[in-house]
């Protein structure tokens, strides 16, 4: 392609870049200005997926069809203020369940491990709850109409994190951050009441759905 | 600063110049370019773990903000220029020749404007052209005979400014 007469290829492809890098052009915006964007972005795109999953959370709790098992008295909670879960590989708790001076009951997930010892854990502190994880609630719990007014009172701390009202609940948890606990007054739970809790985890975030159900001992213990 | 955000940091400084320039050699409007290409690099810090592990970041960071300005312009009912005065040579680059290369770049069909661009201004070889455009690398070698042989009436040869 190349000959006395003609510029060969390189020389073309040399022009164009000379000629293309004398255009002026601005130079580059802040880069805060970018990664501002790019955290816009992030968040829209980890609740657009919040708000898929946890939809389908509530498909799944809402097809359950066991009969309710309304009334019973709750186990009085023992005196153990503190519970952690398994411990893990690294050394850290999957879970752990703290007892805070007011009576509330805080929870905190950093893994999805051990729903059962977080169930069990839980209702020996006076929750009667149905703890499950990845999406795939008890069966044998039927939903309570969503009440928030008694959801606010159950649940008494409002999350710093990312919250969602869906049809059925409320999330609850962004587990492991600062302010995103789940934080339980288990006076407040009427007798007849139990929660389900349902964890799963988005991207990085671990979170809960909390939902208002019939207590029955195949549900919540008693 | 993490260093996820360090290394974003570092690629972004070195990146902004070449990949605009890629992306306004196809899109012709500076202005256009560089929304796009903020866009991009927005993304590119969204998707970091990802991006920072790509075998040609710039070049995604150039095939997203092409994809943006996609986007944008089907939003604007395709208005594409129909005749050689709608088109929109970037800037002024200072002299007939370049002025006159950036028109006729303007000018090349998309495809082998992007050829080009990546070519010229992210230093990509054919293999790699090929997978950044989903296309084989023949047809890159095509695109690119075709947009050189349309150029080089407009590059004079070095031998004959020798002669001269």
């Amino acid at each position: 392609m190349n000959g006395n007469d003609q510029a060969s290829d390189t020389d073309v492809l040399c022009a164009v870049s000379d000629s293309l890098s004398r255009v002026p052009l601005a130079g580059p915006p802040q880069l805060e200005a970018i990664t501002a964007r790019g955290r816009a972005r992030q968040r829209r795109r980890r609740a657009s997926g919040v708000t898929a999953a946890l939809a389908a959370v509530v498909a799944a709790a809402a097809a359950v069809t066991v009969t309710a098992q309304p009334g019973g008295s709750r186990p009085a909670g023992p005196e153990a203020g503190f519970a952690t879960g398994p411990v893990a590989a690294a050394g850290l708790a999957a879970w752990t369940v703290t007892r805070q001076a007011g009576g509330d009951i805080k929870v905190t997930v950093s893994e999805l491990r051990d729903p059962a010892g977080l169930q069990s854990t839980l209702r020996a502190d006076g929750v009667p709850a149905s703890v499950t994880f990845l999406g795939q609630p008890n069966p044998a719990c039927s939903a309570l109409p969503f009440d928030p007014g008694l959801q606010a009172k159950i649940f008494p701390v409002r999350p710093s994190g990312v919250v969602r009202h869906l049809p059925g609940g409320v999330v609850l948890s962004t587990g492991g951050k600062p302010g995103g606990d789940m934080v339980i007054d288990p006076s407040a739970i009427p007798g007849g009441v139990g929660l389900q809790l349902a964890f799963l985890s988005i991207n990085s975030d671990i979170l809960g759905h909390a939902a208002l159900v019939h207590a029955s001992p195949q549900c919540t213990g008693n | 600063m993490s260093n996820e955000q360090t290394e974003f940091a570092d690629f972004f400084e070195a990146s902004w110049d070449p990949c605009l320039r890629a992306v306004v050699a196809v899109v012709g409007t500076p202005q256009l370019a560089e929304d796009q290409v903020a866009e991009a690099f927005a993304r590119a810090f969204a998707s970091w773990r990802k991006v920072g592990r790509h075998p040609a970041p710039r070049a995604w960071v150039v095939r997203t903000a092409l994809n943006t300005g996609a986007s944008w312009w089907h939003r604007r009912n395709r208005e594409l220029p129909l005749a050689d005065h709608d088109v929109t040579a970037p800037g002024d680059p200072g002299d007939g020749v370049s002025a006159g290369l950036l028109a006729a770049l303007q000018r090349l069909p998309a495809r082998q404007r992007e050829v080009i661009a990546l070519r010229v201004f992210l230093d990509l070889d054919i293999e790699t052209i090929a997978r950044q455009l989903d296309i084989a690398p023949a047809t890159v070698r095509v695109h690119l005979s075709r947009a050189v042989a349309a150029l080089r009436q407009l590059v004079p040869a070095k031998t004959m400014e020798v002669d001269q």
